[in-house]
C-alpha cells in the first residue's frame, strides 16, 4: 500500500507546465521545491552573519536573496525562506540545525504549502504591476530583491531572479486561481 | 446660431464621422466632441435642469460642464451622465439626452419650473410634510435626477494598474508640458496625466505664438521629446481624480474615448509618486444675472475654444460680458475667425488700454461699468439687457442688444481640488476673486492653478515649480529650464464685480447642475443657515456630480455678500475625491465574477469533482457540501451521509482546518495566554480543545492544541479563522510579548487532512500501514501520533467533530489526492461514504458542538456557551480573563446557548427569533443553527436564549417572519449525551 500511495505523488489540481502568453511574456508553474521557513530569535540575530547553511551565509539585508541552490530569501526581520530544487526539506532542516548550532531558531517545512510560478519576459513587470503595488523598477527592486507582499489579494513572496524573470511563491490552494488570474491579466498587457 | 466655420480648427476635415443624437444622424469630423458637433448643428437644447427641467445648452468646453450630460450607448454598454464636452465623436456612436420626457426639446417636467415657488431649496422639509415626505419621494425622485444606470451586466473589461514615478504631473497644458520636459531632461521618471484626449489644448489657437512660431509647433516639439524618452509615461484621456496620503494618486484612463475596439475600456492607475506637481489650470466661472442659464449663454473661454479648436462658432452674433480681461481675448479670436461680435460689456471701471484698443479696432463696442441684468428668450437666447453699475453695486438704466450667443466670464477659479484633497491650505486672492494655494507646499502647484493669467506668467511659474520639484528630488541645482518666449497681448489679473444689485429680476442661476439660484442662498441665509458648509447642504449648491466646478466660487461670493464679510472670512468648502465621477467598473477592475476573491482548492479537488460534489464556497475554499447521488436532493444526500457515518464509516476532506505550528522555548507559556483552559501542562502527544478570547472576553475562535514536543505545538483553528488567528498570535508575539522566545508558522496548506469517522473508522485505518497502534488503549481520544501513513509522513489525531469514533489523518498536501483515493478504495469493503461540510455541520449539531461565528457573535463570552467554569478555574492569566469579571458578563439574563426541539420544523430556521412565555414585544434570543436530525427523527436547533440555561424544559415561541411555532428548551448534546461513541 505504501508504494501505491507513494507512486501517486502529484500536484493535484495544479495547471501543468507553463503557458506562452506572448513572445514577450511567459508563465510557468515550477516543479515542486523544498521550502523551509527559518525563524531566528531576535537575541540570536546579532550573530546571524556567522551562520552558514550548506556552507553559505544567510543574506542579512531584509528583502534580499542570495544563493543558487538553496536560495536564501530574507523576507522579514526574523524570517528567511530556504528554497531548493536539489535538496529535500528534511536535509535543509538538518542543515539549519547544524548551521544555527545553539542559536534559538525554528525551521519548518512548508514545501507542500507553496507553489512557485515563474513570470518571464520583457513585459513581466507590466503583468506584475496589475497585481502588486511594489515598485518593480530595476532601481527599486533589483536582481537580488525579494519581498513578502500581496499580489492579487493573495499573500505571496516575490523574487526577482533576473532582469526579466520573477518568481511568485503562492499558497498551494490558490495557485490555480492565480494562474488563471495572470493569464487573464495578460490580455491587457500583450 | 451655432455653425461650423469653413476653415480653421484642429479637426480633421478629411475624416467625416457620424453619430446619432436622439436618433437623428449628426455629421462631424475626427477631433470633434459630441458638444462641438451639436453646436455646429445649432442644437441649442442638450439637457434639462435636474430639478426644474429648464432647457439647458452647452455651457463649457471641458470637465466642468454641468448641462450637456448625455447617455452614451444602449443596453449593456449604456453609459449615463457622460459629459458631451469630453466625449470625442466616433462613428456610429449613439447619444441620447436624459432626464426629459417626452423629449429634451419638449419636456413635461418643465411644469416644475412653472410651479417653482412650490419647490424652493429644502422643499422636502417644508412643502411635502403631510402625510409624509415618503409619500411623494418616489415620484419626485423619478422626475428628478440624472441618466438611469445600465441594468445589464457590463461586458467591457476594466483593469487596475500600479505605477510608481518620481514626479506625477497632473495636466498637460503649457505648465505641465514645460515641467514634464524639464523633469525628464533631469532624469526623473515622470507620469504626465491629461484629462483631455490631447495635450496642450490651451495652445491650440492660431493667435498663440511661442518662440516666434505657432504654439502648436512648440507643443509638438515637447511631445516628441517626451515620446523619445523612456522615463515618461504620457496618459491622455486620463483624469487624476484623487490625491491621497503619501503621494498616492488615483487616475482614471478612458481608453474607450479614442475610438475603435479596445481590449480594455477603462484603466484605474494607482500611482505612487515621490512628488506631485499640479498643473491643473483654472475653471472659468459664470456671471450672475437673470436667466443666465438660457441655451446660447456660454463661458467666454468655451466660446473661444469652440472656434479655435473645432472651428465652431457659438452664434452668428456673439456678445461678451465679463468682469476680467480673458473675454477680450475670446472676442478677438472670434472676430479673427469671421464671427460678428458687436459688443463687450465689462463690469469694471477700466481695462488695460492696449487690450481695449485692440478690441475696439476690431469694431467691437466696449461698455464699461456695466453688467447684464437679464437674458431674453424662452428656449434659447434672443438678446441680453444690460445696465450701468454704480459704485454701490446698484444698477441704473438699461440697454438691450439682440444676439444669439453670449460669452460670459465671471473670472477664473483655480482647479485646486487635488491640492485641497492633499490637505493643502488655501488663501483667498482679492485681486483674482478666487482661492489659490498660498505657496510652495506639497504638492507643488504650477501655472493657472496658482492664479497666473498670462502665458508668460504661466511658463515662468511652471519653471519655478519644476525647479522646486527637482531640488526636492535631489537634482543638483541650478538646473536649466527652457522657457519659450511668448508673444501675446498684456492682460491683467484684476477681476471686477460678479453681479449687480437689481431687485425683482428673474432668477440668477448659481449651480446649473443642481438648479440652485442666488435666491436659494438668500433663503438659506434667512432660515439661519449662515455658514458656508450649511448653505451648501441646505441648497445643495456644489453637491452634484460636477462638485460645483462652476458654482462653488460664486456661491461663496454670494454668501460673503449676505454675511457682509470678505470672502476670505467666509472660507471655502472641502473638496473630496473624485474630481470627476469614476465608474464602478473602473474601481472594481477585474475583481468581478470568478476573480472577485481568490478561490482556494482542496488538494483532492479533482477527486471531489469526480464524485459530483455539490460545492459550497466557504471561507474562500471550494468545499464539497455533500455528494448527491442521482436524483437525490441536497437534503437527502446530507441525511444519507450522516446516517452512514453513524452506522459505518465516512471520510471528510478537512484540509482547510487551520493549522499553526508554535515552536520555541516559551511556546507553552505563550499559548497558555491565549486559551481559556490550560495548555502549559499538556503532555506530549495529547490534544486539548479550547476557546480563544479577545481582550473583551469575547469568543473569537476555537480549536485544538496538540503538543508534539516540549517546545513544539500544533494548534488548529476554524477554517475561516486560520489566517486571522495566525496574525493574532503574531501580533501579540511581536507587540506585547517580544520577550518570549516563540515562533509562529501557519501550515494550514502544508497538510492535507481527511477525517475518518464512524464506528468502523478504526477498521478502515487498520487497512493501512501506519506503525501506530490504533486501539483506544494505545491511541485514546484527544491524542496525536506522528508516524507514517501508507508510506508517507503523517500526523494522526484521535479527535471527533461528529460524535463518532474519529481520526484525522494529516499527510503532506502533495499526497492529499492520493490519500483520498486510497481511503475510498480501501473503504469500499466497509461501504465507506464520502461526506461534505453540510453533513459535518449536521453531525456536530446533533452533538451540540459549538460552531464559532455561527452559534456565537461579537458579544459571546465563554459562560454563554457553557465554558464559564472552565475559564473561572484557570488561575493563570489569559487574554480576555479580566473582562470576564465585568458585571455585564456575569448577568444571569445573558443570552446563553441552549438546545431546542420542536415538532414543527418549518419555523426552526437559523435567525428565527425566540420569545419567552409572557413576552409580547422584542426578542429573547434567536436560533443559531437548525436542522432535521436523521438520528433523532425530529427538528433540533441550537439557540441563544435569554437566561437560557435556567429554562430547561420550558416552551418558547419561535418567530420567523410571519410564521410562528413553539419549541422546548433542552440540554445538549441531543445525541449520545454520554459520549460513549466517540470513546469507542
Amino acid at each position: 500500500m505504501a508504494e501505491k500511495v507513494a507512486a501517486l505523488l502529484e500536484q493535484s489540481a495544479l495547471p501543468a507546465g507553463g503557458r506562452v502568453l506572448a513572445e514577450t511574456l511567459h508563465l510557468a508553474v515550477m516543479p515542486a521545491r523544498a521550502v523551509v521557513m527559518l525563524r531566528i530569535a531576535a537575541r540570536s540575530q546579532k550573530s546571524a552573519g556567522d551562520i552558514r547553511i550548506a556552507g553559505r551565509p544567510l543574506p542579512l539585508a531584509v528583502n534580499r536573496w542570495s544563493g543558487d541552490d538553496p536560495v536564501f530569501c530574507r523576507i522579514g526581520s526574523d524570517a528567511w525562506l530556504l528554497v531548493s530544487a536539489q535538496h529535500a526539506a528534511g536535509d535543509l532542516v538538518e542543515a539549519v540545525r547544524l548551521g544555527c548550532k545553539r542559536r534559538s531558531c525554528a525551521a519548518t517545512d512548508i514545501s507542500d504549502a507553496q507553489v512557485t510560478l515563474a513570470i518571464e519576459g520583457p513585459q513581466a513587470t507590466d503583468l506584475l504591476s496589475r497585481g502588486c503595488g511594489l515598485d518593480l523598477t530595476d532601481a527599486a527592486f533589483g536582481q537580488d530583491a525579494c519581498a513578502r507582499t500581496r499580489f492579487a489579494q493573495l499573500p505571496v513572496v516575490l523574487r526577482r531572479v533576473s532582469h526579466e524573470r520573477f518568481e511568485l511563491m503562492v499558497d498551494r490552494s490558490a495557485v490555480q486561481w492565480l494562474f488563471d488570474w495572470l493569464q487573464d491579466a495578460a490580455i491587457a498587457v500583450v | 446660431m451655432g455653425h461650423r466655420l469653413d476653415s480653421g480648427g484642429h479637426i480633421d476635415r478629411s475624416q467625416r464621422l457620424s453619430f446619432r443624437w436622439n436618433g437623428r444622424r449628426i455629421y462631424a469630423y475626427a477631433g470633434d466632441t459630441v458638444a462641438s458637433a451639436l453646436l455646429a448643428e445649432d442644437i441649442a437644447i442638450v439637457g434639462r435642469g435636474m430639478k426644474y427641467h429648464r432647457p439647458r445648452g452647452v455651457l463649457s468646453a471641458g470637465v466642468e460642464e454641468p448641462n450637456a450630460l448625455v447617455t452614451l450607448g444602449r443596453g449593456a454598454t449604456l453609459e449615463p451622465n457622460a459629459r458631451a464636452t469630453m466625449t470625442p465623436v466616433r462613428d456610429g456612436l449613439e447619444v441620447r439626452s436624459q432626464n426629459a420626457w417626452p423629449s429634451v426639446g419638449f419636456d413635461v417636467g418643465r411644469l416644475f419650473d412653472l410651479t417653482s415657488p412650490l419647490w424652493p431649496a429644502g422643499f422636502y422639509n417644508k412643502t411635502f410634510t403631510w402625510p409624509s415626505w415618503h409619500s411623494y419621494e418616489p415620484l419626485i425622485r423619478r422626475m428628478a435626477g440624472l441618466g438611469p444606470p445600465p441594468r445589464l451586466p457590463d461586458p467591457a473589461r476594466y483593469e487596475a494598474v500600479n505605477a510608481h514615478c518620481d514626479l506625477l504631473i497632473v495636466g498637460a497644458g503649457p505648465a505641465g508640458l514645460l515641467a514634464a520636459r524639464a523633469a525628464v531632461r533631469a532624469g526623473l521618471t515622470v507620469i504626465l496625466a491629461e484629462q483631455d484626449y490631447e495635450c496642450g489644448v490651451e495652445l491650440l489657437r492660431p493667435t498663440a505664438v511661442l518662440d516666434e512660431e505657432p504654439a502648436i509647433t512648440w507643443v509638438a516639439g515637447v511631445l516628441g521629446e517626451l515620446a523619445a524618452s523612456r522615463n515618461v509615461t504620457v496618459l491622455t484621456s486620463t483624469t487624476a481624480f484623487g490625491l491621497y496620503d503619501h503621494g498616492t494618486a488615483g487616475l482614471l484612463q478612458r481608453l474607450d474615448l479614442g475610438g475603435g475596439k479596445r481590449a480594455i475600456r477603462q484603466r484605474y492607475w494607482r500611482v505612487r509618486a515621490r512628488q506631485a506637481l499640479l498643473a491643473t489650470g483654472a475653471i472659468e466661472q459664470p456671471l450672475l444675472f437673470g436667466h443666465n442659464d438660457l441655451p446660447g449663454i456660454m463661458l467666454a473661454g468655451a466660446v473661444r475654444q469652440y472656434v479655435n479648436r473645432y472651428a465652431v462658432a457659438a452664434g452668428r452674433r456673439v456678445v461678451f460680458a465679463t468682469n476680467n480681461d480673458s473675454a477680450y481675448l475670446a472676442a478677438l479670436d472670434l472676430v479673427a475667425a469671421g464671427v460678428e461680435v458687436p459688443l463687450l460689456v465689462d463690469s469694471r471701471i477700466a481695462a488695460p488700454a492696449a487690450l481695449a484698443d485692440r478690441v475696439r479696432e476690431c469694431g467691437i463696442e466696449i461698455v464699461m461699468e456695466s453688467i447684464p441684468v437679464e437674458a431674453d428668450g424662452r428656449r434659447r437666447l434672443r438678446g441680453v439687457r444690460f445696465a450701468r453699475m454704480g459704485t454701490d453695486g446698484r444698477i441704473a438704466g438699461a440697454r438691450e442688444i439682440d444676439c444669439d450667443a453670449l460669452g460670459m466670464s465671471g473670472g477664473w477659479a483655480p482647479a485646486v481640488h487635488l491640492y485641497s484633497q492633499a490637505r493643502g491650505p488655501l488663501r483667498y486672492d482679492e485681486t483674482r476673486c478666487c482661492f489659490v494655494p498660498p505657496g510652495d507646499g506639497a504638492p507643488i502647484c504650477a501655472g493657472a492653478v496658482t492664479g497666473t493669467v498670462t502665458l508668460e506668467e504661466t511658463f515662468e511659474d511652471a519653471a519655478r515649480a519644476v525647479r522646486l520639484a527637482l531640488e526636492r528630488a535631489g537634482v543638483p541645482t541650478p538646473f536649466p529650464v527652457d522657457v519659450p518666449a511668448v508673444d501675446e497681448l498684456a492682460v491683467s489679473a484684476h477681476v471686477g464685480p460678479l453681479r449687480g444689485d437689481a431687485p425683482g429680476r428673474r432668477r440668477e442661476w448659481l449651480d446649473f447642475q443642481h438648479d440652485v439660484t442666488v435666491k436659494d442662498v438668500k433663503l438659506a441665509w434667512d432660515d439661519g443657515f449662515d455658514h458656508v458648509e450649511l448653505i451648501k447642504r441646505y441648497t445643495t449648491a456644489g453637491m452634484s456630480v460636477d462638485q460645483g466646478k462652476t458654482s462653488n466660487r460664486n456661491t461663496l461670493l454670494v454668501a460673503a455678500e449676505l454675511r457682509g464679510e470678505p470672502p476670505a472670512e467666509v472660507g471655502t468648502t472641502t473638496y473630496r475625491p473624485p474630481y470627476t465621477p469614476v465608474t464602478l467598473g473602473a474601481l472594481a477592475g477585474r475583481q468581478t465574477g470568478e476573480r472577485y476573491a481568490p478561490r482556494r482548492l482542496l488538494p483532492a479537488h479533482a477527486e471531489h469533482a469526480a464524485l459530483d460534489a455539490h460545492w459550497w464556497e466557504a471561507g474562500g475554499w471550494m468545499r464539497p457540501a455533500c455528494y448527491p447521488r442521482k436524483s437525490e436532493t441536497v437534503h437527502e444526500a446530507v441525511a444519507r451521509e450522516a446516517a452512514a457515518v453513524r452506522a459505518g464509516v465516512g471520510i471528510f476532506d478537512a484540509s482547510p482546518l487551520g493549522k499553526i505550528e508554535v515552536r520555541g522555548r516559551d511556546a507553552a507559556q505563550f499559548l497558555d495566554r491565549f486559551y481559556i483552559n490550560g495548555v502549559a501542562t499538556l503532555e506530549r502527544g495529547r490534544v486539548r480543545y479550547g476557546l480563544m478570547l479577545n481582550e473583551g472576553g469575547v469568543v473569537i475562535d476555537d480549536g485544538t492544541c496538540a503538543r508534539l514536543d516540549d517546545d513544539h505545538f500544533v494548534i488548529t483553528t476554524t477554517s475561516g479563522g486560520a489566517s486571522r488567528i495566525a496574525a493574532w498570535l503574531e501580533e501579540w508575539r511581536q507587540c506585547e510579548w517580544p520577550d518570549l522566545e516563540v515562533f509562529v508558522t501557519p501550515v494550514t496548506t502544508q497538510w492535507a487532512t481527511v477525517a475518518v469517522a464512524g464506528p468502523r473508522a478504526r477498521d478502515l485505518l487498520s487497512r493501512f500501514e501506519t506503525g501506530i497502534a490504533l486501539d483506544t488503549a494505545g491511541f485514546p481520544h484527544m491524542t496525536l501520533r506522528e508516524g507514517r501513513f501508507a508510506g508517507v509522513p503523517a500526523r494522526l489525531y484521535r479527535v471527533s467533530f461528529s460524535g463518532e469514533l474519529g481520526y484525522e489523518v494529516n499527510v503532506p498536501a502533495r499526497h492529499g489526492a492520493a490519500l483520498w483515493r486510497a481511503l475510498l478504495t480501501e473503504g469500499a469493503g466497509f461501504d465507506v461514504v464520502p461526506y461534505g461540510i453540510e453533513t459535518v455541520l449536521l453531525l456536530r449539531l446533533e452533538k451540540g458542538f459549538l460552531h464559532v461565528g455561527v452559534d456565537t457573535d461579537g458579544t459571546t463570552c465563554p459562560a454563554d456557551v457553557g465554558w464559564g467554569e472552565v475559564a473561572a478555574r484557570k488561575k493563570a492569566d489569559f487574554i480576555g480573563k479580566r473582562s470576564l469579571t465585568r458585571s455585564d458578563n456575569l448577568r444571569r439574563d445573558r443570552l446563553q446557548l441552549v438546545g431546542l426541539t420542536a415538532t414543527d420544523a418549518a419555523v426552526m430556521v437559523p435567525g428565527a427569533h425566540l420569545r419567552l412565555p409572557g413576552t409580547q414585544l422584542g426578542s429573547d434570543g434567536w436560533v443559531t443553527s437548525a436542522a432535521h436530525s436523521p438520528a433523532l427523527g425530529r427538528p433540533i436547533a441550537l439557540a441563544m436564549l435569554r437566561g437560557g440555561r435556567s429554562r430547561m424544559g420550558e416552551t418558547v415561541s419561535v418567530h420567523d417572519q410571519d410564521r410562528r411555532g413553539a419549541a422546548m428548551v433542552v440540554p445538549t448534546p441531543f445525541y449520545d449525551p454520554e459520549g460513549k461513541r466517540l470513546h469507542g
